[in-house]
C-alpha cells in the first residue's frame, strides 16, 4: 500500500481500543487528546482511501476480467473448434480403414480410437475454464460491493463501461496483445488492403 | 440375452465435440443407432416419442441436468419403456457424492471423463450384457 507506510492494522486497533479505555475509566479524558487520536485515525482512512482508488478496482472490473473472460471463452472455442477438426479427419481415416484388409483396418482403426480417446481433453478443459469463468465472476460482483460502498469515497462508481487499452502505434509495450478477439481482429485481407496502401 | 446393437441409443451431452466421439465409439462397438441431445429436457423430448435401450448422458448441462434427466425418466408414471430404461452417465464429476446421489437417483453405471473406449465397452457390458 504505497500511501499508508507509517499505519498498519494493528495501529488502527490500537488507537481505538486506546480512545474506548480513555472513556470508559469514568475519570474524564482530555478532549484534546481524543481528538488527536480522531485526527490520526481520519488520516489513516483518507490515506486507505486514496490506496484503493489508486489500485483502479474499476479497471479490474471493467477491463481485466472481462478482458480474461473472454481470452478463456476463445480458448474454448479454440480447442472445440480444433478438436472437431482432429475428429473429422479421423472419421475419414476410419472410413478408409474398412478399404484395408482387416488386420491393417483393425490396427488403423485402434489407433483412431485412441486419438477419440484423447479428444475427450475438450470437454474437460472447458468445463474447468467454465469454473474459472465462474470465479471471475463471483471477483467482479465483490469488487462491485465494495465500489458501491466505497465508490463516492474514493472517487469510483460500481458498474461502469468496459475499458478499452489504449493502443498506439509509437508505444511499442501497447503493441504487445497477443491473438485478438474475432470482433476486434482484422482478417488478411484488410492487412493486405492496409500493406498496398503503403506500397502505392 | 444377447444385445441386441439395432437399439436405439440416446446421448446427451452439451458439448458437441463430446457426443460425437461417445457416437463414434458406440459405432465402433457396433451401435449404429444412436440420437442425440444437448440437455436434459431435449433428451426427454425425445425419450417421450421413441424407445430407447440405453440412455448414456453428461451430469452438467443446462436448463437440465444430467442428474434431473434421470430422476425426472425414474420417476415417470406408467411407461416403463422411460422409467426402466437403462442410464449410465458419464461425467466429470468424480466425487463420492456424486456417485452416491446418482446411484440414488437410480443410475445403471458411472463413468468419469476421461475415459476410454474399453471402460465404455465394459461399462455398457455391465448394464445390458455381454456383447
Amino acid at each position: 500500500m504505497p500511501n499508508t507506510p507509517t499505519y498498519g492494522r494493528g495501529q488502527v486497533v490500537d488507537i481505538i481500543n486506546s480512545v474506548i479505555h480513555k472513556m470508559g475509566t469514568g475519570k474524564g479524558c482530555d478532549p484534546r487528546e481524543i481528538y488527536h487520536h480522531l485526527a490520526e485515525l481520519a488520516s489513516i482512512i483518507d490515506a486507505l482511501k486514496a490506496d484503493i482508488a489508486s489500485t483502479r478496482p474499476d479497471h479490474l472490473k471493467n477491463s481485466h476480467i472481462p478482458d480474461a473472460t473472454d481470452e478463456l471463452g476463445a480458448v474454448v472455442s479454440a480447442t472445440a473448434e480444433a478438436t472437431n477438426s482432429i475428429m473429422t479427419v479421423c472419421e475419414d481415416i476410419e472410413a478408409f480403414a474398412q478399404t484395408l484388409d482387416q488386420a491393417k483396418g483393425e490396427e488403423l482403426t485402434a489407433k483412431v480410437t485412441q486419438i477419440y480417446e484423447a479428444c475427450t481433453f475438450q470437454d474437460i478443459t472447458g468445463q474447468r475454464i467454465k469454473n474459472v469463468i465462474t470465479t471471475f465472476k463471483v471477483i467482479e460482483d465483490k469488487i462491485d460491493k465494495i465500489m458501491e460502498t466505497l465508490g463516492d469515497a474514493v472517487g469510483l462508481k460500481a458498474g461502469g463501461e468496459r475499458y478499452e487499452k489504449a493502443v498506439s502505434v509509437d508505444d511499442a509495450k501497447s503493441l504487445l496483445n497477443g491473438p485478438q478477439m474475432a470482433d476486434k481482429a482484422i482478417s488478411q485481407d484488410d492487412i493486405d488492403k492496409l500493406l498496398a496502401e503503403f506500397d502505392k | 440375452m444377447a444385445v441386441d446393437k439395432n437399439m436405439n441409443v440416446l446421448v446427451v451431452d452439451d458439448y458437441q465435440t463430446m457426443i460425437r466421439i461417445i457416437k463414434n465409439l458406440l459405432k465402433q462397438l457396433g451401435f449404429n443407432n444412436i440420437d442425440e441431445a444437448t440437455d436434459g429436457n431435449a433428451a426427454y423430448d425425445l425419450l417421450q416419442h421413441k424407445k430407447y435401450g440405453l440412455v448414456i448422458s453428461d451430469w452438467n448441462m443446462e436448463p437440465m441436468s444430467g442428474l434431473d434427466l434421470l430422476k425426472k425418466v425414474r420417476a415417470t408414471q406408467g411407461n416403463d419403456n422411460i422409467s426402466k430404461v437403462p442410464f449410465i452417465m458419464v461425467t466429470a464429476e468424480s466425487k463420492t457424492e456424486n456417485v452416491i446421489a446418482a446411484k440414488q437417483a437410480g443410475v445403471n453405471n458411472y463413468i468419469v471423463k476421461p475415459f476410454n473406449a474399453e471402460t465404455l465397452k465394459t461399462k455398457i457390458s455391465a448394464v445390458l450384457g455381454e456383447f
